[in-house]
């Protein structure tokens, strides 16, 4: 069985989502419920949110490096973005208001959804496609160094155009949210402790605080937050 | 982010506004450069702050060791909602003048 698919382009040209369109094609799949693609120009875009709005259920940023739906979890809503993309938008309050219209009955966690996608998304872009290490911005000389290097890499389409697939299924009465990065991975628990705090390590505090479940798959690269 | 950096004698105040998130994080050696040095004081305007993540937070922890190490008093002001709830629970009301 295959979804139907319809996908629509929002400020890119016809070939391009002829182009998207022919990659993110045919999947398996164990459901016939429709499946509406929308492709986007996220260097150009300011208004996630209203991509995001239903119908959408899959919305890709043509930004992106590579990539093929069978490389895509299944999902009540995907949204795939680059990173210089995930850089300039509010990725965590577009996504989190998306999932409000569909699960309303998950108004309650919206706060801590926000908090937690917000800083997945935040080690998806720094540690994981743009290959930073935290522990660099310890010191004042280092944090220069980090910034010297973000600034650097953001502008450098080998990094920028690397995809983050952030993506959200019912869980139970929940929600799973998973953020998945380009990145080389980390070895979680063992990575090594932050050299002060200014060397970060909060986040994934933050992030377990925030939900009640949480698990790291493909090497480090996808994290997996269960809410409610 | 955006900030604008004012000197008044030995003070110097900054206004920040927008997100304080890991997308400004490029911008905090620039910042730190402005906000803190050469001044007796180092006043932080909050009030037009909308949100802040781990790395805006770390950005302060570069202020109070950048302060702690020239002698520096930093006051943060007119910290609101969501971004006064986040320090506070971060406890930076322990590191810094809250008003």
């Amino acid at each position: 069985m295959t979804r139907t698919r319809h996908i629509t382009g929002r400020g890119v040209d016809a070939s391009v989502v002829d182009r998207i369109g022919a990659r993110f094609t045919r999947r398996p799949a164990n459901t016939a419920e429709p499946m509406e693609i929308t492709v986007f120009d996220g260097s150009t875009e300011t208004d996630l949110a209203t991509i995001l709005a239903p119908p959408a259920t899959v919305c890709l940023d043509a930004q992106c490096s590579g990539g093929s739906m069978a490389e895509l979890p299944r999902a009540t809503l995907l949204l795939r973005i680059s990173t210089a993309t995930a850089t300039h938008l509010d990725v965590a309050n577009a996504f989190t208001g998306a999932l409000a219209a569909r699960l309303p009955h998950l108004d309650r966690l919206a706060a801590d959804i926000r908090y937690a996608v917000q800083e997945a998304v935040g080690n998806a872009v720094i540690h994981g496609n743009l290959g930073l290490d935290g522990a660099m911005r310890a010191s004042m000389e280092e944090l220069r160094q980090f910034a010297a290097d973000m600034e650097r890499r953001l502008g450098d389409p080998a990094y920028a155009h690397l995809p983050i697939t952030i993506a959200a299924r019912r869980h139970g009465d929940g929600v799973a949210i998973s953020v998945e990065d380009s990145g080389g991975g980390f070895h979680h628990p063992s990575v090594r402790p932050p050299a002060s705090a200014a060397a970060g390590g909060l986040g994934l505090t933050i992030i377990r605080k925030c939900c009640r479940r949480l698990r790291f798959s493909r090497d480090g690269r996808r994290i997996t937050m269960v809410f409610g | 982010m955006q900030y604008t950096t004012r000197r008044d004698g030995s003070r110097v105040e900054t206004a920040l506004s927008g997100r304080l998130t890991f997308a400004d994080a490029s911008q905090f050696p620039n910042f730190l450069d402005q906000a803190i040095k050469g001044g007796a004081v180092c006043d932080l305007d909050l009030g037009g702050l909308t949100f802040i993540d781990s790395t805006g937070m770390s950005l302060f922890v570069h202020v109070y060791d950048a302060a702690q190490a020239s002698g520096q008093k930093v006051i943060m002001r007119n910290a609101r909602g969501p971004v006064a709830d986040t320090l506070r629970r971060a406890s930076f009301d322990t590191l810094f003048e809250f008003k």
